[in-house]
């Protein structure tokens, strides 16, 4: 009973904040609505100490006492309008992630940049779940990235969650901070997992055992050397011959058709699978060998490269 | 959150030269051991910050912290109270160094810096303290900003001042509104105060007096209502000393049971309400103008007509005190007061005793003794000076009056005193001041322990208490020149004693008055003075002070807050051309296209132009005008082209697209 109704409050503070802050398309600033203020720890301790002094003061009829407990309050105030302006007015431009896999932690990067005629100091930008943040000064005009490491436990498309901008300056006795969400997200490809071997390409395994048996592939003819060949395939008889430096082409493997289909893991439920074919997209592609991809909506050809491997990706994480 | 990482070496460098620097002064106001417990530790955790040394673990910082404890309950007898808990705090502060692990950690230890910082001004207010409390706060603001952002240390001391110039009206208003409720809440420590200078005691002997003449500290200042009095009228009564035990003139306990003495006006006696200020004593006469009648706090007034104060004067006081001059004083003598004033010791200076005996015997009325005693100084070779030669302790009056023939006024007075008690005349011994300077600047006359006198007072039926100053006998110029002009040999007196009227005297004497216009208005404000102070402001009441109060700190932080404002303003571009481009570009953000930072025109036309073709057409127009207004080689002077192109700018509203593309950031 307890239990539910602690939950049951959790969810409704919860959702009492997400109302009071949606997320919000970039570039999104602090604006007064949003920037709270409040003394820290440390600004109880100190305030405490104050009216000890203030007492002491009292006892003994000491006038610079008095002078100092007065000036030391009178600096706690006005720093507690310097720290509601530092952070009044930020604003966050972009925000940009990279895709990563389940289980790793997704980094968001902000960036922050204000107009205003003074340096923003002892800015921190931290998520609910992460504390450790570093400090930066933002001057005018002048960008500043910082990144915020998320947790990315599902795959899937994780939004940014609510971020908190917050600082100590000046002196650490009050804290201003503003909670923001911007609209942004990250890609989260499911984690590589499976047991299964990585399967033959379909189509002609004689062709594959001819080339085998001959020890070298076919032989086309030269090319002229570009920069990046391998220094093993420059023909030296053939470019002593002629001016310019010549490079054998051989012939390319064909019939490498290798199909990763979704169908074919049949004892493994979705999650799995999609784990599987990941980690199949991975080895091809580090293998050289030309993949293509098979799900229930989605059948890409097969191909190779960076770009074909991010869209194989893409559409596992969202299948 | 807090930043995790702990202070760095830096950081904990600056903390410890902060310490170093706030804890200065206790150099001279604590004992020698404490700063030598302290010093070490500082040095070894600097040190260690330095090079790095692991911190002490937690049962070392705890043996530690209790020998502390041990140590200032060992030397001095127990924790609490002015010296020994200041002691407590400066040695902790410093094993607090050991345990800067952590952000909180080193904003407790500034805090408790502050409390540091609190605790100089028990021993001093001067005004060197006052310039102390300003480079402390200063430093120890610095250091809060510091640990709060990293800095450069001057960016961190430029914040401190800026904190500081803007924090100090208010401070003001609440210096001068706050309301002062009158203090002590819990009672003053047995030593609590300054510490005294060296002033009148409750015994006198040959050579105490003259050793006070060589301190030329101010023993207090006074304000006369109107004209000062005339110098033989300028007579200062501190304690009387009834009792004689062969060797000084003292005050015995047993004084305090005689009756309190009794002052009456007579026909040309002149009433002095005086406004005095007296340094600290360690005693609790409260010493006022010859003789004192009234005074306007709680005080005694005993047997020898001195006013006492209910506690030891421990910290500059200031109260008003009326005197009487050419009054009578104990117009009836009660007779133990008489026989009081007759005792002598058995046996001693049987020499004096027959020569007062030879004066009684020729049947010479009270009066004429006197004459007769005062003429022998005046007649016969007898010398006034700062260092007489030394009299014997047994027969000290004897040797005086008949051997050296030469002492300062405590020998007088005594040797005078002696003959006529010897001579059956009750006589005492007054000691206090003779004479004043008056300040070069200001209105206050200042007395200083160089005018420390002894006199005698005679009993003389049916005028009561004579005053009978035997110096006048022997040195007329004391009265009427003060000490320097009495004294052959000036140069043994102190410098401000000589009066000299030189440049160094005289930039004295101006700071002698900026320290007293500091004591009057700065220091001396508690209750009484504010109570005086809002009622000239016309804030009379409790309630409409405190309105006023908060009404002015609300208003000033208002200020600093606009003041704040003002300068994080957003600057704007001073090229209208630029802005009209500026807000292009904002608006295209706000659509969803935000211009990088490094992307030019041309380049993010283009690239808004490829995702959104709708907007292509228009935003090229824009952008080729801009591009020649604000990069043509020859710079176009044509304000046409140019309001134009504000004018398209702003009419230029880019609608969001309905269907906005996920991942717009990610490159797929």
């Amino acid at each position: 009973m307890g239990r539910a109704l602690r939950s049951r409050l959790a969810n409704a503070r919860q959702q009492f904040i997400r109302r009071r802050s949606p997320a919000t398309r970039v570039p999104l600033a602090i604006s007064r609505r949003r920037l709270y203020i409040l003394p820290t720890g440390s600004g109880g301790l100190f305030a405490l100490l104050l009216v000890i002094m203030l007492l002491g003061a009292t006892n003994y009829s000491n006038s610079l006492a008095f002078a100092l407990t007065f000036w030391l309050a009178s600096v706690a105030l006005v720093s507690m309008h310097h720290a509601h302006r530092n952070l009044l007015g930020l604003s966050i431009r972009t925000v940009e992630a990279e895709p990563v896999f389940a289980g790793q932690a997704a980094r968001f990067t902000l960036t922050l940049a204000h107009d205003a005629g003074r340096q923003r100091r002892a800015v921190r930008v931290s998520s609910d779940k992460t504390q450790r943040a570093e400090a930066v000064d933002v001057s005018a005009n002048v960008p500043v990235q910082v990144a915020v490491s998320i947790a990315a436990p599902v795959r899937g498309v994780m939004a940014c969650p609510r971020l908190r901008i917050e600082s100590l300056y000046p002196i650490g006795l009050f804290r201003s901070w503003s909670w923001l969400t911007p609209r942004a997200e990250v890609l989260v490809y499911p984690a590589p997992a499976g047991r299964e071997r990585l399967p033959e390409p379909a189509g002609s395994d004689d062709a594959r055992e001819a080339l085998r048996q001959r020890g070298r592939e076919d032989f086309i003819g030269q090319r002229s050397y570009i920069r990046g060949d391998s220094p093993r395939d420059i023909d030296w008889k053939a470019s002593a011959r002629s001016d310019a430096l010549l490079v054998r082409e051989y012939e390319q493997p064909q019939s490498n058709q290798l199909w990763l289909d979704y169908e074919r893991l049949g004892t493994l439920d979705h999650e799995a699978r999609l784990c599987q074919l990941v980690l199949w997209v991975m080895r091809a592609e580090r293998a050289g060998q030309a993949y293509g991809l098979a799900l229930a909506d989605t059948r890409l050809p097969p191909a190779i490269g960076s770009a074909h491997y991010r869209a194989c990706l893409r559409a596992l994480a969202l299948a | 959150m807090a930043p995790a990482h702990p202070p760095s070496t830096a950081q904990r460098l600056r903390l410890t030269a902060c310490l170093v620097i706030v804890a200065a002064p206790h150099l001279f106001h604590l004992p020698f051991w404490v700063i030598a417990l302290a010093l070490p530790v500082i040095a070894w955790q600097a040190l260690a910050a330095r090079l790095a040394w692991p911190a002490p673990g937690r049962l070392l910082r705890f043996i530690l912290a209790a020998a502390a404890f041990a140590a200032v309950f060992a030397g001095f007898g127990r924790v609490n109270g002015q010296e020994a808990g200041v002691s407590l705090l400066l040695i902790m502060l410093s094993l607090k160094l050991c345990e800067l692990r952590s952000h909180r950690d080193a904003m407790v230890f500034l805090s408790l810096l502050c409390f540091l910082l609190v605790t100089q001004f028990l021993f001093s207010q001067s005004l060197a303290m006052a310039a102390y409390l300003i480079i402390g706060t200063w430093l120890i603001i610095a250091a809060f900003v510091d640990i709060a952002s990293v800095t450069s240390t001057r960016t961190a001391l430029a914040d401190s001042t800026r904190l500081l110039m803007q924090a100090l009206p208010v401070a003001a208003l609440l210096f001068v509104l706050f309301p002062r409720i009158p203090g002590p809440i819990w009672g003053l420590p047995s030593d609590a105060g300054a510490r005294a200078t060296s002033g009148l005691s409750d015994s006198m002997s040959p050579g105490s007096i003259a050793d006070l003449a060589l301190s030329d500290g101010v023993a207090l200042r006074a304000r006369f209502a109107g004209e000062a009095p005339p110098p033989a009228e300028r007579y200062w009564r501190g304690p009387v000393l009834w009792d004689y035990n062969g060797r000084s003139w003292e005050i015995n306990q047993a004084n305090r049971r005689l009756p309190a003495a009794t002052v009456t006006r007579a026909g040309n006696s002149q009433s002095w309400p005086v406004d005095i200020t007296l340094e600290a004593t360690r005693h609790d006469w409260l010493i006022a103008l010859d003789v004192p009648t009234a005074i306007n706090r709680s005080a005694q007034q005993g047997a020898g007509a001195t006013l006492h104060a209910d506690d030891d004067i421990d910290t500059r006081t200031r109260y008003l005190a009326t005197s009487i001059t050419g009054g009578v004083l104990d117009g009836n003598l009660a007779e133990t007061s008489r026989r009081r004033a007759l005792l002598l010791p058995s046996a001693g200076n049987p020499r004096a005793r027959d020569l007062a005996e030879r004066w009684v015997h020729e049947d010479l009325a009270p009066t004429a003794i006197v004459d007769a005693a005062l003429g022998r100084f005046r007649e016969q070779p007898y010398r006034y000076t700062l260092s007489p030669a030394p009299v014997s302790r047994d027969a000290g009056i004897d040797d005086f009056l008949f051997d050296t023939r030469e002492g300062f006024c405590e020998h007088y007075a005594g040797a005078f005193t002696f003959l006529m008690r010897a001579a059956g005349i009750p006589a005492r011994v007054v000691t206090g001041y003779l004479g004043g300077e008056p300040a070069l600047v200001g209105d206050y006359w200042i007395v200083r322990n160089s005018d420390a006198h002894a006199w005698a007072e005679v009993w003389l039926a049916g005028r009561g208490w004579v005053r009978v100053d035997p110096t006048a006998a022997v040195a007329p110029d004391r009265i009427d020149s003060g000490i320097s002009g009495s004294l052959a040999d000036n140069s043994a007196l102190p410098y401000m004693a000589r009066s000299s009227g030189s440049g160094w005297y005289r930039a004295q004497m101006v700071w002698d008055a900026v320290n007293a216009g500091w004591d009057r208005w700065f220091l001396a404000y508690g209750p009484q003075l504010q109570q005086q102070v809002l009622d000239k402001l016309g804030l009379a009441g409790w309630t409409r002070a405190l309105l006023a109060l908060t009404a002015g700190v609300i208003g000033l932080l208002v200020l600093v807050s606009v003041w704040i404002g003002w300068q994080m303003r957003r600057r704007r571009h001073p090229d209208p051309v630029v802005r009209a481009w500026q807000q292009i570009c904002q608006r295209l953000g706000a659509a969803g296209y935000p211009r990088a930072d490094n992307e030019g025109p041309r380049d993010y036309a283009n690239r808004v132009a490829s995702a959104r073709p709708d907007l292509a057409a228009t935003l090229g127009a824009l952008v080729e005008r801009y591009i020649r207004l604000r990069y043509a080689p020859v710079e176009c002077s044509d304000t046409q082209e140019a309001d134009l192109f504000i004018s398209k700018a702003a009419r230029f509203r880019p609608r969001r697209q309905r269907r906005a593309s996920r991942f717009s950031q990610t490159n797929a």
